[in-house]
């Protein structure tokens, strides 16, 4: 299992080398950072699905199938 | 200073993260630069994260016009994600949707949305829609936000939200910008009575520690009208901003002020009592020692009493042998010898005895070069203050 800060640079290296204030980070302030980021990020993948359904079910009827092939392609939702 | 630009990083982040400021308030030791990557960091690994799913949101909302994708957004989307949407689609797809949006949810989205990602769509917003999101964001006070869009807004836009702000305003939007090549720009635009009106403007509403920030990002001419503006403070003011730079250990960047003042300013500022207080005086030499500021100060001491010269003999960091090494080097540099020969001749033999035992930890060869390169007068005065040479 990788360390806390293993996790952190793992999480916020998207496109690029990760943040270099990690590195200054004690364990227990990297453990409430990326606390923190998770948090946000299931936030927003909860956010995300909920709105899309919403505006599924919102949506003109004529337009709803097109829209749930668009939202949801696998078939969820 | 760092301390309130790093706090203003703080600030940024928790936004981006949508959680309270003080999560994370243990990351405002750290360098604003480096939070600032933290906080890029962040939003890209949040937006590449979910980029699928954001990315079938965005599709989806091709389906519909732009009008009814603004009425679901309002309606159903949370600002955050509103935002992340908004820089996932194509800018002239967004800007048609924004049309439609009212200013109030413009103003929610653009206090979470990264500006270096939305450009292509602020640009492709009316300067009109933009100036009423501004005014929103103006009314919360959310000068933050605001700053943030500095460098992607017209220049129109810009010059006329500042001849719109009072002057304490204009200080919180300088504060929050990201980049100091921008603060600087934006100063240049501005006459000398509305930048020094800035500075006071914010001494006087009790934000001294955020005028001194402001002194701290900017050079030349613009430091210059701020320690003009500083300058015209009474004594009152002037002590509190002496105080708050000692509480908050800033005189590195007081320094850089008071030594852009005219001689007659600086004066004034050596002669208020608060600048005879031990406190002060030490954190004056420690600041001076911890950046090397040594050449600033010796253009200072020509300016004090006696009386303020010897409590600032008091001060003990002054006789330690690095920092005697650090003066002497600064002095070389300068060529200014006259103030420090000057302080040592008044000084009580006791501080002359200490100085001179300081000086025998010094390369004697790198003394006498010294020495012989002074100024006949002085070279006849500094010999007399060191027999043993």
């Amino acid at each position: 299992v990788p360390d806390t800060h293993e996790r952190l640079r793992q999480r916020l290296s998207a496109g690029g080398e990760p943040p270099a204030v990690i590195e200054q980070l004690d364990d227990d302030q990297a453990a409430r950072l990326l606390e923190v980021y998770e948090r946000a990020s299931e936030r927003q993948r909860r956010g995300l699905q909920a709105s899309m359904e919403e505006v599924l079910s919102h949506a003109p009827r004529m337009l709803r199938g097109r829209l749930q092939k668009a939202l949801f392609p696998e078939g969820s939702g | 200073m760092s301390s309130l630009a790093a706090r203003a990083e703080v600030l940024k982040l928790s936004r981006a993260l949508g959680c309270p400021t003080d999560e994370l308030e243990f990351l405002a030791s750290h360098p604003p630069a480096e939070l600032a990557e933290l906080r890029h960091a962040t939003a890209r690994a949040l937006q590449e994260e979910h980029a699928p799913a954001l990315s079938r949101a965005v599709s989806a909302s091709r389906l519909l016009p732009a009008g009814l994708t603004a009425r679901v957004s309002e309606q159903m989307l949370d600002p955050a994600l509103a935002a992340r949407m908004a820089t996932q689609m194509p800018p002239d797809r967004a800007a048609k949707v924004v049309d439609h949006l009212s200013t109030e949810y413009l103003a929610d989205v653009a206090q979470i949305l990264d500006p270096a990602g939305a450009r292509g769509i602020v640009e492709r917003m009316s300067d009109e829609l933009v100036l009423e999101v501004a005014d929103v964001l103006l009314g919360r006070e959310e000068y933050l936000s605001l700053a943030r869009f500095v460098d992607v807004a017209s220049d129109t836009v810009v010059a006329a939200v500042l001849s719109e702000v009072a002057d304490e305003q204009l200080l919180h939007l300088a504060l929050g910008l990201e980049s100091t090549a921008r603060l600087d720009e934006i100063m240049r635009d501005l006459d000398d009575e509305r930048v020094a009106g800035t500075v006071r403007a914010a001494v006087r509403a009790g934000l001294p520690l955020e005028a001194l920030t402001l002194t701290a990002e900017v050079d030349g001419r613009n430091l210059a009208r701020l320690a003009a503006g500083v300058a015209e403070l009474d004594d009152d003011e002037l002590t509190e901003i002496v105080r708050t730079t000692t509480r908050e250990q800033a005189w590195s960047d007081a320094l850089r002020l008071v030594a852009s003042m005219e001689p007659e300013q600086q004066r004034r500022m050596l002669e208020l009592p608060v600048s005879r207080e031990p406190e002060v005086l030490a954190a004056i030499v420690a600041a001076v020692h911890d950046e090397d500021l040594w050449a600033q100060l010796v253009g200072l001491l020509e300016l004090m009493d006696r009386p303020h010269l010897e409590l600032l003999a008091e001060v003990e960091l002054l006789y330690d042998p690095e920092v005697a090494r650090a003066v002497v080097r600064a002095s070389v540099e300068v060529h200014h010898w006259a103030p420090l020969l000057r302080i040592a001749e008044e000084l009580e033999d006791a501080f002359r005895e200490r100085v001179a035992d300081v000086l025998a930890h010094l390369d004697a060869q790198e003394l006498h070069e010294v020495i012989d390169r002074l100024p006949d007068d002085e070279r006849e005065r500094a010999l007399r203050l060191l027999p043993e040479w």
